[in-house]
C-alpha cells in the first residue's frame, strides 16, 4: 500500500539537527586525512643528484630539468603545478628522497607563472635558514 | 519604397488533417540544461509525444587512445583514469588486467592481496557512483530533498576512498604488478563501520522508493525497454538488468577477486518492470550488495605483499579485457609489441552500448519525461567519444576526401603558400 510523504519525517528530523552536514570552508578548516594526501611538492636540493628519474616517470611531462650548480650531474627539476596531475609517481621514482608530495592542497594562484615552483635555485645555506625559521 | 513581393502559397484548407505537417523536429542539445555533457538528440514529435529519436555523438573527442601510444604502461594507468571522472578506477583495472595477462605469457602473476584491494576500491567506486546517480535522478524528477540526503550519505564512501588512496576522484592506486598502497587495520575498521551505516541508510531509501508516490508516479511506465529489445540493441549493465536480463561481467566472465570464493555469494540483481522505476530499484539494491561484498572482502583479505616488480617490457600480444563498470560492460583492447609502450589501445565504454537503447526508450513518451529517461542509463557522454565526425554546412552530407601522403604534402604546400601569415 503506497503511503504519501514518507520522506517528510526524515526531512523534519534533519531540519532540527544541531550538527551541520557541511563546512563553511574558507572560514573553517576543511577535513582531510592525517596522512597519504597528495598535494604540492617539496623538493630538497641537497639530496638531489639530477638523475632525471622523476622526469622520466612523470605522465603529463610537467617536470623540466634545468642547469644547476649544486647537483652531481648539473641538472635539477622544476615543477609546473599547472600541468601536474598529483599522481605521486615522481615521489616513488626518486631513490634519494629528494622529492615528495605534501598535504598542502590550497594551490590557487593569480597567473600561470606562479604555478611553476622551485624555478629559482636557493643555495644550501639559505634553505637551511628557511627550514629553521619554518 | 520597394513594393512588397507577393508570394502565392497553397494554403491548406481548414480542417484538412492530411495537408497539415504531422510531425515536428525538436533538437535537444548539444548545449541544453537537461544534459550535463554535450550530446545531440533529434526528437521527432507529434504534439507532445516523441515518435522518433536520433542520437548523434562525437562532440567531446579528446584523443586519449592516440596519447596512450606515447606513454609507458605505468603512465597510461594515470591517463586512462581520466577517461571518466566518476568510474575512473575501473578503467585503470581494465588496463592493468590486460597488461598483466600479456605479462602472464612470461609467467608473471600479481599478488593476491593486491587483487583484493583493487576489487574493494572498485566496489566502493560502484557505491559512490550509484548514490551519485540516485541523487541526480531525484533532482531530475524534482525531488531535491532526496538528492540532498543521498549525497550526504555518499560522503562516507568518498571519505574512505580519500583515506585509502589519497584522492577523492582519481585514486591512482593501481600499478602494473600490484597496488601502490596497502590497507591498515585502522582503515579496515573504519570501512566496516561506514559500510554498516551505508547499508542502513540505503535500506531506508529503498523502502522510501517503493512506497513514496512522488517517485512512483514520476518513474513508473516511462522509458520502457522490453527484454527482447534490450537484447537486440546490446544493452549492458544496470540498464539491461532492469529489463530482466541476467548480464553481469563480474559473474559471467569473472576477474580479480570475483573469480575466487566471492563467486559463491555473488548475486546478480534483476528487476522486471522494464521502466525507469526498475532502474532505480536495481541500482539501490546493487549498492546494498556492493556494501556486503566490501565487508566480505575485508573479512577474507589474504596476507602477503601488495606489489611485485614486473618486467619492463611487455611481450607481443593482443588482449581483450572486460570489466563491469558501474554503468555496464567496459572493454579495453590492448595490442602490445615487446616494448614498454602499447602499440594500440582501444576503449569501449558502457554508454556507447546503451545509447541506442535510449533512442528506443524515448519513443512513445512525452517531451517532459525525456530528461529522466536520458538520465536513467546514467549517461557519460564524454567517455564514449572515440571519433570525430565532419559535417558540411547543409548538415546532411559529409564530404570526406581520401588523400595519399604525396597528395597531402602537395595540399599543405599550396595551403601554406596561400596563407603566409598563418601562425600556430
Amino acid at each position: 500500500m503506497p503511503r504519501p510523504g514518507v520522506i517528510i519525517c526524515e526531512a523534519l528530523r534533519n531540519a532540527f539537527k544541531k550538527k551541520k552536514a557541511t563546512i563553511d570552508y574558507p572560514f573553517q578548516e576543511g577535513v582531510k586525512p592525517k596522512k597519504g594526501l597528495r598535494g604540492a611538492h617539496y623538493f630538497i636540493l641537497e639530496k638531489c643528484t639530477g638523475c632525471r628519474a622523476c622526469e622520466r616517470a612523470c605522465p603529463p611531462m610537467c617536470i623540466e630539468m634545468v642547469p644547476s650548480e649544486v647537483t652531481k650531474t648539473g641538472k635539477r627539476p622544476v615543477i609546473n603545478l599547472g600541468e601536474c596531475i598529483f599522481c605521486g609517481l615522481c615521489e616513488e621514482a626518486c631513490r634519494y628522497d629528494a622529492l615528495f608530495l605534501t598535504d598542502y592542497i590550497e594551490l590557487s594562484a593569480f597567473g600561470r607563472d606562479e604555478m611553476i615552483i622551485y624555478s629559482k635555485e636557493t643555495k644550501p645555506s639559505e634553505s637551511k635558514e628557511q627550514q629553521e625559521e619554518g | 519604397m520597394a513594393e512588397k513581393k507577393i508570394v502565392k502559397v497553397d494554403a491548406p484548407k481548414t480542417g484538412c488533417v492530411a495537408c497539415m505537417p504531422r510531425t515536428m523536429e525538436i533538437p535537444l542539445g548539444p548545449q541544453h540544461p537537461a544534459l550535463k555533457e554535450p550530446e545531440h538528440f533529434l526528437l521527432e514529435v507529434e504534439g507532445e509525444v516523441i515518435v522518433n529519436a536520433t542520437p548523434r555523438i562525437g562532440y567531446v573527442h579528446r584523443g586519449i587512445e592516440k596519447l596512450a601510444e606515447t606513454k609507458t604502461y605505468s603512465q597510461n594507468l594515470t591517463l586512462v583514469e581520466r577517461v571518466c571522472g566518476i568510474c575512473s578506477h575501473i578503467h585503470s583495472i581494465s588496463l592493468v588486467n590486460a597488461t598483466e595477462t600479456a605479462l602472464g605469457l612470461e609467467g608473471f602473476k600479481p599478488p593476491e592481496r593486491a587483487e583484493y584491494i583493487r576489487t574493494i576500491v572498485s566496489e566502493l567506486e560502484r557505491i559512490h557512483s550509484h548514490i551519485l546517480w540516485f541523487g541526480v535522478a531525484a533532482h531530475e524528477i524534482g525531488f531535491d530533498t532526496l538528492f540532498m540526503l543521498s549525497w550526504r550519505d555518499r560522503e562516507l564512501t568518498m571519505d574512505i576512498l580519500e583515506d585509502i588512496s589519497g584522492n577523492r576522484v582519481n585514486y591512482a592506486i593501481n600499478e602494473v604488478g600490484g597496488t601502490r598502497r596497502d590497507l591498515s587495520e585502522k582503515q579496515i575498521a573504519r570501512m566496516n563501520k561506514y559500510m554498516d551505516i551505508t547499508i542502513k541508510r540505503l535500506k531506508r531509501y529503498t523502502e522510501i522508493c517503493l512506497k513514496e508516490d512522488t517517485i512512483r508516479l514520476r518513474t513508473q511506465g516511462i522509458g520502457v525497454l522490453l527484454p527482447s529489445t534490450a537484447k537486440k540493441l546490446c544493452a549492458v549493465g544496470p540498464t539491461a538488468r532492469a529489463s530482466g536480463l541476467k548480464i553481469d561481467i563480474r559473474y559471467d566472465d569473472p576477474y580479480n577477486a570475483y573469480a575466487g570464493p566471492l563467486r559463491d555469494i555473488f548475486n546478480v540483481i534483476t528487476y522486471d518492470t522494464n521502466d525507469v522505476f526498475s532502474r532505480v530499484v536495481v541500482r539501490l539494491l546493487e549498492i546494498i550488495e556492493a556494501c556486503k561484498y566490501v565487508k566480505w572482502l575485508l573479512a577474507n583479505l589474504p596476507d602477503g605483499p601488495v606489489f611485485i616488480k614486473p618486467p619492463r617490457k611487455v611481450p607481443e600480444a593482443h588482449v581483450l579485457s572486460r570489466t563491469e563498470a558501474p554503468r555496464g560492460e567496459l572493454i579495453h583492447y590492448l595490442w602490445s609489441n615487446n616494448t614498454n609502450k602499447p602499440y594500440r589501445l582501444k576503449i569501449t565504454t558502457p554508454t556507447l552500448a546503451n545509447i541506442l537503447s535510449v533512442a528506443e526508450m524515448l519513443k512513445g513518451d512525452y517531451i517532459a519525461d525525456s530528461t529522466i529517461t536520458l538520465a536513467s542509463i546514467d549517461p557519460c557522454f564524454s567517455c564514449e567519444d572515440r571519433i570525430i565526425t565532419i559535417i558540411n554546412k547543409d548538415r546532411r552530407k559529409a564530404k570526406v576526401d581520401n588523400l595519399t601522403m604525396d597528395q597531402l604534402r602537395k595540399y599543405s604546400r599550396e595551403w601554406h603558400a596561400k596563407n603566409k601569415r598563418w601562425k600556430k
